[in-house]
C-alpha cells in the first residue's frame, strides 16, 4: 500500500511537470490586427509624423521610404455599431511611418496601435512609380519576400501618383486592398489587365535579372482604376516608364494571356466596330540566322461581331462580316505594333516574355545572349500575322 | 582537423534535451506498465484464490457438507431440512397436500417465478385427483415410484431430479418448483423461471431505419433464440459457462464452429474462466474484466442490442458472448473500423451505404477535432483562416473575455452536462431540454459575451457529430478524447493538435482486441479488408471473410 501511494504521488507530480509548461506562442485572434495591404511611397514625413517626431519620437532613420500599412478591422465600440449604419465609417485604418528599413517600419506600428499587426493576410503591395524609379525593387520587397508570415500570393501593383492614395477608398464598406485584389480576377472581362504578378513570380523574374511589367494605377477622389503598366527594367530592377492601355493590351495579346475582352476599331465612315474575345491562341516562333534572331508572332481568334454602329450594314452577310475581321486585324496589328516599338526602340526592354521563348526554342543560343538580353532583343526583328475570325453576331442580325 | 570535429559537437543544452527525450519515453513505458499491471493484480487469480482459501473456515465446511448429504426419504425430515434452509425468505412458499393415494407430499416455490398454471392444472390436479385408469393403477398403492410418477402422472415436459439440499434450494431460488413425496427419495423440479419480462421491441440505443426491428432482451434464453431463429444453420454453436463466484449467472458464447478461428475461441474461453467476480450485473462487467488493455480509452469489446448485427459478426468469424440479464451481446475481437459501422450499410445498397460510412469517419474526426482546431487557430494560426473570415471573427470575439480554450471548455462542458442530463430527463421534458439548452444557453452566451457565436457553431456540429457515431461506447470514448485534444491545441496549437494525433494512433497501433489488431485494415496494412472498411464495396466484390479474422472458411461464396 505505501508503495502504491509512492507510485501514485510519483505519476501525480509527472501530470504536474506537464501543467508548468504553459502556453506559448499563442496570441488570441482578437488582440491582433490584420495587416491586409503595403503602400510604399517616397520618404515624406506627414503631418502627424512630424508632430510626433516634435513631441520626442525620433531615432536614427533616413527618410527614404513611406509606408502605408492598411490593417482591418477597425473596431467599432458597441453602441456606436447600433447607431453608425448612416455614419461612414471606415473599415480600415492606413498607418504611415516613415524611415528606410521596412522591417523597423512595420515594427514601429506597434509603438502606435495596441494590438500587434500579422502579416499572414497581406493581399495587396502598392509601390509608388516614383519611389521604384528611386529604388531597388529587390531592396524594397527584401524584406516582404523573406518574411515567413507574408504568403507568396501577395500581389505587387505600380502606382502612377502617391501609392498611399491607391489604399484609400471613397465608399464606404470598400477595402481598398480587398477591391484591388479581386480587380485583378477581372481578366475575362477586361485584357487591359495584365496577369497577376505575386510575391514568388516577382521573386524568380527579379533573381533572373529579366525585364518585367506591373500592373500600374491611377487613382483620383478615392478612387482607384487600372491603367498601363510600369515597366521595370531587369538590370537595375528600377522603374523606367510606362505602357500606356492600348499598349498592354497588345502585350497581353503578345503574352497569349488574353481571357476575355474586346477589340473596338472604326470603320471607314467613322462607326464604332467591337469585336468580342471568345478565344484567342498566340504561338511566337523563333528564328535563328547565324547572330540575327527574329521572332514571328502569329495570333489567332475567334470572336463575335457585337457592336456595328453603322446600321446599314447587316451582320448576315457574309461579306460584311470579312470586312469587319479586316478592320479588327488592322486595329490588333496597330496595336501590336505600337507595342513592340515602346518595347524595342523606347524602353530597350523585352517584357512580353520573347527571351523566355528563345529560351525554350533554341537553349544553345540564348545562352549566349542572355546576358545582354534587352540589348539583342531591341535590335531583332519581330513580325507578325493576325487571324481574327468572326464566328457569330449575338442573338439579333441588325 | 581535431578542430573542424569540435565545432561539430553540439552544446550540452542539445545532450540534455536528448537526455530528456530519452528518460520521457522510458518514464511513460514503465509508468503504464506498473499502472497496468497494479490494475491487472485486481482481477488477476493468483490473489483471489488465497483470499478464498482463508476464508473457508471449518463451520463452512461442515454446513457444506450437510449441504451434499442425499435426502433421506422421509417425507417429515427432508421438509424439514428445506425449510430450515429457506423458509425465512417470505417469497418462498410450501404448499403441502396429500395425494389421491393418500401420501404426502409437498410443493415449494418462490412466488412470482414459478410457473403458476403448470403447477396447479398439470400438477396438483393430476395428484389430488386420481382420474388415471383403474387398470394401469399399481396393485401395491404404497408403491408409487419415481418413475411410475415421472411416466404416468405428470404430464409436464421439464422435470429434473435432485438427490441433496444444495442442489434444490439452489434450484427453487431461481424458480423452478420443488415437488417432495413421502417415500421417493429424490426431489422433483418441475418446470423453470416464468418470471414476468419484458416482451421483445426495437433496439432503443441503435435505431435503423431500414433493418430488423428486433433487439435482445434481458433473458439469455430468449436472446439465444433469437439468434437460432436467423437460419437453418448447424454451425452456429452456443456454450454455456456460469459466471459469479456469490450469484451465478448463465454466460453463453456464440459462434460458427467452421468459421472461427479455434485460438481466437480458446482465448475467449479462458478468459471467461478466469472472471473472478461474486456478480456480473450487466455485460459491461464482463467486457472490461476481459478486456486487453484496461488503460486505453477505447472498449475493446463492441456491445450491440441488435441480434442481426450479432450474426453478421459471428459470419465474419468473430465470437459472441451473451450475459443472462443484459440486453447487450459483447462482439470480439472488435476493430476501430466496427464502431463506426452500422448494419445499414449492408441492407441500403453500396454507393448510398459508401457514402454514409464516409460520412461517419467525416463526423468522427469533427467530433474529436473540432474545437481544438477552434481553438488552435484563433489562439496560434490567424494565417490559416480567409482573410473576410478573420475579419468577422475578429468583430465577433471583441467582447469575449476569455482565451479560446476557456471559452470552448465553458461550453463544450455545458453541453456534455446538457447530454447527461438529457438521459435521465423522462421522455416528455426531454426535447424540451434540448431547446433551453442548446437554443437558449446557446444565444444567451452569446448575447452576454461569454463566447463568440463561431464557438457555438463549433460546438453544435461536435455534438451533432459526436451523434452520428453509431456505437454510443464509442461516443462517450471521443468526448472525452476531445477534451485532451482541446488542451494539447491550448499549449501547442496545430502542432500540438498533430501530436496528439499521433500519440493517440500509436496507442491504437498497439492496441489488441484479443489479440486482433485495433485499426486493423490500416495496420498492418490488409488491401483485401479494405472493401469493407472505408468504402462498403458491392456484394459481389467482398467473396472473403475478414483476413484480419483467420478464419477457419475464408470464401463466403461456394
Amino acid at each position: 500500500m505505501d508503495s502504491m501511494k509512492r507510485y501514485f504521488v510519483f505519476a501525480l507530480s509527472i501530470l504536474l511537470v506537464l501543467c508548468l509548461t504553459g502556453c506559448w506562442g499563442n496570441k488570441e485572434i482578437e488582440d491582433l490586427s490584420v495587416n491586409v495591404g503595403l503602400a510604399l511611397d517616397v520618404g515624406e514625413e506627414s503631418e502627424l509624423e512630424q508632430e510626433l517626431a516634435k513631441e520626442g519620437d525620433s531615432y536614427p532613420k533616413k527618410n527614404l521610404i513611406t509606408a502605408t500599412l492598411q490593417t482591418v478591422p477597425v473596431l467599432a465600440s458597441k453602441n456606436e455599431q447600433q447607431s453608425s449604419t448612416s455614419k461612414s465609417s471606415a473599415m480600415y485604418l492606413n498607418t504611415e511611418e516613415t524611415g528606410d528599413s521596412v522591417f523597423q517600419l512595420y515594427r514601429q506600428y506597434s509603438l502606435r496601435r495596441y494590438r500587434p499587426i500579422i502579416g499572414h493576410h497581406l493581399k495587396v503591395i502598392v509601390i509608388s512609380s516614383e519611389l521604384s524609379r528611386k529604388m531597388d525593387l529587390e531592396k524594397l520587397l527584401k524584406f516582404i519576400l523573406r518574411d515567413n508570415d507574408i504568403r507568396p500570393s501577395c500581389l505587387v501593383l505600380i502606382s502612377k501618383g502617391k501609392a498611399s492614395e491607391a489604399l484609400v477608398s471613397s465608399q464606404t464598406g470598400d477595402i481598398p486592398s480587398f477591391h484591388l485584389r479581386s480587380m485583378v480576377e477581372n481578366q475575362f472581362r477586361n485584357n487591359k489587365i495584365l496577369a497577376p504578378m505575386i510575391l514568388t513570380k516577382l521573386d524568380g523574374i527579379m533573381n533572373s535579372g529579366s525585364s518585367f511589367v506591373l500592373q500600374n494605377l491611377v487613382s483620383a477622389k478615392g478612387e482607384v482604376e487600372f491603367a498601363g503598366a510600369g515597366v521595370i527594367k531587369g538590370e537595375t530592377n528600377k522603374w523606367i516608364g510606362t505602357l500606356n492601355e492600348h499598349e498592354v493590351e497588345g502585350l497581353t495579346w503578345i503574352k497569349g494571356e488574353i481571357e476575355g475582352g474586346l477589340i473596338k476599331t472604326y470603320d471607314k465612315s467613322g462607326e464604332v466596330l467591337a469585336y468580342e474575345i471568345k478565344s484567342a491562341k498566340t504561338k511566337i516562333k523563333t528564328k535563328v540566322h547565324g547572330n540575327d534572331i527574329s521572332f514571328h508572332v502569329s495570333i489567332e481568334s475567334d470572336g463575335r461581331l457585337i457592336e456595328n454602329w453603322d446600321t446599314s450594314q447587316v451582320p448576315t452577310d457574309d461579306k460584311f462580316l470579312k470586312e469587319a475581321e479586316g478592320y479588327f486585324e488592322e486595329e490588333l496589328k496597330e496595336m501590336l505594333h505600337k507595342t513592340i516599338h515602346k518595347m524595342q526602340d523606347v524602353y530597350h526592354v523585352d517584357v512580353a516574355g520573347f527571351g523566355n521563348k528563345l529560351r525554350i526554342q533554341h537553349p544553345k543560343v540564348w545562352k549566349t545572349v542572355k546576358k545582354d538580353w534587352d540589348e539583342t532583343f531591341s535590335q531583332s526583328d519581330i513580325t507578325y500575322d493576325v487571324k481574327l475570325t468572326i464566328t457569330d453576331y449575338g442573338s439579333s442580325s441588325k | 582537423m581535431w578542430q573542424t570535429i569540435v565545432s561539430y559537437i553540439p552544446d550540452w543544452i542539445v545532450f540534455v534535451q536528448a537526455l530528456v527525450l530519452l528518460i520521457v519515453p522510458i518514464i511513460i513505458y514503465f509508468t503504464s506498465k506498473w499502472l497496468q499491471s497494479a490494475l491487472g493484480s485486481l482481477t488477476s487469480e493468483g490473489t483471489t484464490t488465497e483470499n478464498k482459501s482463508e476464508e473457508n473456515t471449518p463451520e463452512d465446511g461442515k454446513a457444506e457438507a450437510e449441504d451434499n448429504a442425499p435426502f433421506t426419504g422421509e417425507y417429515v425430515t427432508d421438509l424439514a431440512s428445506i425449510k430450515n434452509r429457506i423458509a425465512k425468505n417470505c417469497d418462498v412458499h410450501f404448499r403441502e397436500f396429500t395425494m389421491a393415494n393418500g401420501k404426502k407430499a409437498a410443493i415449494i416455490y418462490v412466488e412470482g417465478l414459478y410457473d403458476k398454471e403448470l403447477i396447479e392444472v398439470q400438477v396438483m390436479k393430476s395428484l389430488m385427483f386420481d382420474d388415471v385408469e383403474e387398470t394401469e393403477k399399481p396393485s401395491d398403492e404404497t408403491k408409487i415410484t419415481k418413475t411410475y410418477l415421472m411416466n404416468k402422472m405428470l404430464p409436464i415436459s421439464e422435470i429434473r431430479e435432485a438427490l441433496n439440499l444444495q442442489q434444490v434450494v439452489s434450484d427453487i431460488l431461481v424458480g423452478s418448483t420443488a415437488m417432495l413425496i413421502d417415500g421417493i427419495v429424490e426431489v422433483l423440479l418441475l418446470g423453470s423461471a416464468t418470471g414476468k419480462t419484458r416482451s421483445i421491441e426495437e433496439p432503443l440505443s441503435e435505431g435503423l431505419l431500414r433493418g430488423p426491428r428486433i433487439g435482445f432482451t434481458e433473458i439469455l434464453s430468449d436472446n439465444t433464440a433469437i439468434l437460432r431463429r436467423h437460419g437453418k444453420n448447424e454451425s452456429l454453436e452456443l456454450i454455456k459457462f456460469q459466471v459469479g463466484t456469490r450469484a451465478k449467472k448463465d454466460l453463453v458464447v456464440a459462434y460458427m464452429n467452421d468459421i472461427v478461428n479455434s485460438e481466437l475461441l480458446e482465448e475467449v474461453k479462458r478468459r471467461i474462466e478466469s472472471i473472478n467476480m461474486d456478480y456480473l450485473p450487466e455485460s459491461g462487467y464482463v467486457e472490461q474484466l476481459i478486456e486487453d488493455n484496461s488503460l486505453s480509452p477505447f472498449q475493446q469489446a463492441q456491445n450491440t442490442e441488435r441480434p442481426d448485427r450479432v450474426i453478421n459478426s459471428l459470419l465474419e468469424g468473430r465470437v459472441a458472448i451473451l450475459l443472462d440479464g443484459s440486453p447487450f451481446a459483447l462482439i470480439v475481437p472488435v476493430t476501430f473500423s466496427m464502431l463506426l459501422q452500422s448494419p445499414e450499410d449492408y441492407y441500403e445498397r453500396w454507393i448510398p451505404g459508401t457514402l454514409l460510412r464516409m460520412l461517419r469517419f467525416l463526423a468522427t474526426f469533427f467530433a474529436l477535432f473540432a474545437p481544438a482546431l477552434y481553438i488552435s487557430f484563433i489562439s496560434y494560426h490567424p494565417g490559416l483562416i480567409p482573410t473576410k473570415l478573420v475579419m468577422s471573427i475578429i468583430e465577433a470575439r471583441q467582447g469575449v473575455p476569455f482565451p479560446s480554450l476557456i471559452e470552448a471548455l465553458i461550453m463544450e462542458t455545458s453541453i456534455e452536462i446538457l447530454r447527461e442530463a438529457g438521459v435521465r430527463l423522462p421522455k416528455p421534458i426531454g426535447p424540451a431540454m434540448g431547446i433551453v439548452g442548446g437554443l437558449i444557453i446557446g444565444d444567451a452566451a452569446v448575447n452576454a459575451g461569454l463566447v463568440s457565436p463561431f464557438l457555438v457553431i463549433v460546438v453544435a456540429v461536435t455534438a451533432i457529430s459526436s451523434f452520428a457515431i453509431p456505437s454510443y461506447s464509442a461516443g462517450i470514448t471521443l468526448r472525452l478524447l476531445r477534451f485532451l485534444a482541446m488542451f494539447c491545441a491550448a499549449v501547442l496549437g496545430a502542432y500540438g493538435t498533430v501530436l496528439f494525433f499521433l500519440l493517440l494512433f500509436s496507442h491504437l497501433v498497439k492496441l489488441k482486441s484479443f489479440g486482433v489488431p485495433y485499426i486493423s485494415p490500416i495496420s498492418p496494412y490488409r488491401l483485401d479488408d479494405w472493401k469493407d472498411f472505408i468504402f462498403r464495396l458491392p456484394f459481389k466484390v467482398m467473396k472473403r471473410r475478414p483476413l484480419l479474422m483467420k478464419t477457419k472458411d475464408s470464401d463466403r461464396k461456394k
